[in-house]
Order: structure tokens, then sequence, then C-alpha cells
């Protein structure tokens, strides 16, 4: 059949993809292959670039001491792994330094990969309507927290978030509700999303069995209340289900936690969901 | 008592003296054990309670036995308990004049508990005075000020007035008045406003902030900007949004004016030129 997706310029281009996917995926797991440890000499300081953020690890017999700054670039996806210091900046504006002390440092750090620690309110860049008796998929990514340890230590030395999002409030009145982050999204209707570094991503399915259209103007993702995995593809997290019934109920929210294919489940979610609690948080999932 | 009175003016016989000496001597023993007793009371609750309440209950136990020294000494004489009777009937309604402001205090304290509209912690304002409530007791709230000073405001007050609580809710809005010179463009100071608030983390985007064009004033463009915070990070947001508008103004070249003033000549004449000299030599002029 000529013209069709099997035609031979139609095959030419899928080994294309699949050749460029494996390259991609390879270059991808080395970008990934931060999350472990790191053996740090005494005396000695090392850099590490982990998307937007810039660490510097110093190593003293009896402490630990962290220098950090963030890119201005908040989507950066640049790694580089224990580097040599050089110059490590002042505390000042924008740079943050602590001393972690202890009778004796260990041989090195850990570095590990977790979840924001509040809901995320991800903004479409671009408003959405789904439509009615529809069903599509949107997939949504943000910010890991770097989780900084002495090797064998079960207590981290910090939590740093790659991006520090804008505070934001997820609520349906000023009154009640709870703090959360804000960020923007494209909100990408495609899995073939470039896998990301520092940046993990929810696959959010919503389904709209109303008779009219369904505004998207925000989604609030309950982040604490998702598991993480890490594949092929990148960091992934449990996906969420949204079904919107008709006649003005409110939809109903469920998180799911199939694993994604090819994923190994790397951290367990920081809350674990309570009936009211998550729904209560997930009610106001789409505003 | 006029059989007493009459016995003194003629002479007392034998057993009337007999009975006055029984009743001074009834009160004299009740004054001393009385004053032992109250020296008992300051011994045992050394270091137990504070010199306020040590006092208070060394007082209470000597007064108790002065006046049951009265009352034994005046039965001696022959007065029945009717007389304190009736003069505790007088002392009642004396003290019921006195105490009405305590009562009220007393009553509008439990008021206060049940209505609850502040609980300790929380910071209050109740007139001109701002603070965080300590103590809630039977007569009055004590606050400590910011600038750690003791108030003591009473129940009744608290219920008459009108109190604004700082705390009660988790979010809280920053209202900014603003003034740009007439010749700037709203629109791009708008723009410019909105770009601080987005760049600070502090500042909540949701609920979104707030433009408002308040009016032409004597010698600006009146307008004002609310951004919204966490409780919390309330102080830290209003010096921050504070500072970083006037540097986005200044790097944006938009005018915060001071205050300005016309002069005329006269009706219809042209407004008097204004030169300012730099450094100028002065020459003096005589005559």
């Amino acid at each position: 059949m000529a013209g069709g997706p099997w035609d031979a310029a139609g095959i030419a281009s899928f080994f294309a993809r699949r050749v460029a996917t494996r390259s991609m995926a390879s270059a991808m797991a080395s970008e990934l292959d931060w999350h472990r440890s790191f053996e740090i000499a005494q005396g000695r300081a090392v850099r590490f670039v982990l998307g937007p953020l810039e660490l510097w690890v110093q190593r003293h017999p009896r402490d630990w001491t962290l220098t950090w700054r963030r890119g201005a670039d908040a989507m950066g996806a640049d790694v580089e792994l224990e580097r040599e210091a050089g110059e490590v900046p002042e505390p000042g504006p924008g740079v943050e330094m602590t001393r972690y002390l202890c009778e004796r440092t260990a041989d090195g750090i850990a570095l590990s990969a977790r979840l924001a620690d509040r809901a995320v309110a991800s903004r479409p860049e671009v408003p959405i309507v789904v439509q009615p008796h529809q069903q599509i998929s949107l997939w949504i990514s943000t910010p890991l927290w770097i989780r900084i340890a002495e090797i064998g230590d079960e207590v981290p030395l910090v939590e740093l978030p790659v991006v520090r999002m804008s505070d934001s409030w997820a609520g349906r009145d000023t009154r009640s509700g709870t703090l959360c982050y804000a960020t923007r999204t494209r909100a990408r209707t495609s899995d073939l999303v470039d896998p990301h570094p520092v940046r993990a991503i929810t696959r959010v399915e919503v389904s709209n069995r109303g008779d009219s259209p369904l505004p998207v103007e925000r989604i609030n993702l309950p982040v604490p209340h998702l598991t993480l995995y890490l594949g092929p593809r990148g960091w992934l997290t449990s996906g969420l289900r949204v079904v919107r019934e008709g006649g003005g109920r409110e939809p109903s929210v469920e998180v799911n936690e199939a694993q994604p294919q090819e994923a190994t489940r790397v951290v367990p979610p920081r809350q674990q969901a309570d009936g009211s609690g998550l729904l209560q948080g997930l009610q106001a999932l789409l505003q | 008592m006029n059989d007493w009175l009459q016995t003194i003016s003629l002479g007392a016989p034998p057993d009337r003296a007999l009975a006055v000496a029984r009743a001074v001597i009834v009160l004299a023993l009740a004054l001393g054990v009385g004053r032992l007793a109250s020296g008992a009371i300051r011994r045992m609750s050394d270091g137990r309670l504070s010199p306020q309440h040590k006092m208070l209950a060394r007082r209470v136990v000597f007064y108790t036995f002065a006046a049951l020294g009265v009352v034994s000494g005046m039965r001696e004489l022959g007065f029945g308990l009717h007389v304190f009777v009736g003069a505790a009937g007088v002392l009642t309604v004396a003290l019921g004049f006195a105490s009405q402001t305590s009562a009220s205090n007393l009553i509008s304290g439990l008021f206060l508990i049940v209505e609850a509209p502040f609980v300790i912690g929380e910071t209050i304002r109740v007139g001109d005075t701002t603070g965080e409530v300590v103590a809630i007791d039977l007569l009055s709230v004590k606050l400590r000020t910011f600038d750690n000073l003791f108030v003591r405001i009473p129940n009744e007050t608290l219920v008459k007035s009108q109190i604004t609580n700082l705390s009660r809710f988790p979010i809280r809005r920053l209202d900014m008045t603003i003034g740009v010179a007439y010749r700037e463009d709203i629109r791009r100071v708008r723009e410019t406003l909105e770009d601080v608030a987005r760049d600070n983390p502090l500042c909540l985007e949701d609920p979104p902030p707030v433009f408002i064009f308040l009016g032409y004033g004597d010698s600006a463009l009146n307008l004002q900007f609310s951004v919204w915070a966490a409780r919390d990070n309330f102080l830290p947001l209003r010096n921050s949004m504070h500072l970083e508008i006037k540097e986005a103004f200044d790097a944006r070249g938009i005018e915060i004016p001071f205050p300005h003033r016309t002069l005329y000549a006269g009706s219809d004449s042209a407004p008097l030129p204004v030169r300012v000299l730099g450094d100028a030599p002065r020459t003096g002029t005589r005559g």
C-alpha cells in the first residue's frame, strides 16, 4: 500500500527513531548515573552539577561543608560529577553554605533522588480543555530533590531541590487548603519526551465522561504521595487517574500504582495517602 | 448592746469585768496563734510559692484567726452571731457593687473561651496593641508585644472591642501602595511588578497577585499591588518585595516621584523657571 506508514520511507523513519532513541538512551543512562555513592578523600573538595543545581562538597576531619547555588535555567539538564572544585564561592546572595559536624566524617557521600516535599501545582503554559466523552493522558514533569548523606548513614545531611519553585496555595478558598509549589508545564500528550536527569515525569490520565468540556487551568499533583521509579526513559512517578462523571459531581481521583514498564522502584512515597487526606488534596487536582 | 453600754457607764460588775478579760484573752490568743500560723506558712512555702502567693497565704491565715478571735471575743461579751450575719449581709451588698467589674471580666472570659476568637500562641491586634497571646486567664488576657513588653487586657475590654487575629488563616495578603510618575507607561509598570512577584519564591502564585489602579494623585499615579504569602513568610516577603520592586524600577528607569508643586506667578503667566546651580561660585551682592 503506497503512502502508508509501512512504506519504505516509513520503515526507514521507524528504524532511524529507534537508533536515535538508543543513542539518547545510552547518553541519558550516563547522566542518570549520579544516583550513587562518591568517595571523597579528606581535605578534598569536589563539585557536582545536577541540572540547575551546582554543589560543592568539602570533606574535613570532623565536618562536611556543602555550598550550593542554582542557575537561572530551571530546565537545565547538565550533569557533571565529582569534578575538582576549583574556587568554592563564598556565601552571599544566591550562594548558601552549611557545615555538618560529626565526630569523624565517613569516606564519602551518597546522592539519591527524592520527589518534592509538597504538592506541585502545575499550570499549563497554554490553557487546556478536555472535550466531552474524551480520555487523554498528560505527561507533566516536576523537579527532583537531591538527598545528600554520608555513605552508610540513614540520616541525610540535607535535601536540596534542584529548582526552588515558587510557593503557591492549593485550596478552595484562602481559609483552608495547603501550601504547595507552583510550576509551569507544557502538558505533553505524548510520552515521547526526552528523559531529564533531575526531573520526574508523572502521567495524568483525564477522562471526561460528562457532556460539557472540562477546562484545565491548573493541575495539583500530590507529589508526596507518589512513588519514584527509574528506567531507561528517566525518572517516572506513579500515575494519576482522574475521572469526571457528568451531573456536576466532583471528579474522582486515584493514584495508579502500577509500575511503569522497564522501570525500577527507587523511593516510596514521602507520605502514605490516607483516604480523606488524599481525596481532599486531589479534589483540587483540576482547577 | 444597750445593756452593755449601760453597764459600762454605771461601772462594770465583777462578772462583766471577767467577761471583758476573757474576751481580751481570747482575742490576744487568736492573734498570737494567727501570727504563729502565718510564720509557719512562710517557712513551709519557701521555694514552693512565689513571694506574692506566699504573702497572700500568710494574710489569709492571719486574718482568719483574727476574725475567729473577734467573733469569739464578742460572744464572750454577750453579742450573738446574728450581729455578724447582719453585718455580713451589708458587706455582701457592698462587695457586689465593688466587684461588678471583676464579675464582668469573669463572665467575659467564659465567653472568650467558648467563642475562641484566638488561642494561646496566636498574634492578635486590639486597638493599638499587637502581640502574641501568652495567657488567657479568668479576668484578663496577657500579650507579649513584638518589642517584648507585657500587656494585660481585661476580658471585658476584649469582648467589647474589635480583635484582629493575624494568625488565624495560613496565608496572608501584602498590600503595597506604589506611586509612579505620570510619564510612566502603566502597562509597563504592571508587567514589571508582576515579573518581580513571579521571580520571588515566597510570593504565592495562587492566589495570583492583584493590580489595582487607585487614581490620579497630586504627584503620582497611585497603584496598589497585592501579593500573597504564607503567614510565616509575611515579613520576609514584605521586605524582599519592596527591595526588589525598587531594584526593578531602577533597572527599567521607572520613576517613583517626589511630591510635585507647580508655581505660577499669575493666573495667565508661564510657570517660573527653576535652574539648579551645581558648583557655581557664590557671588555676594550689597545693597
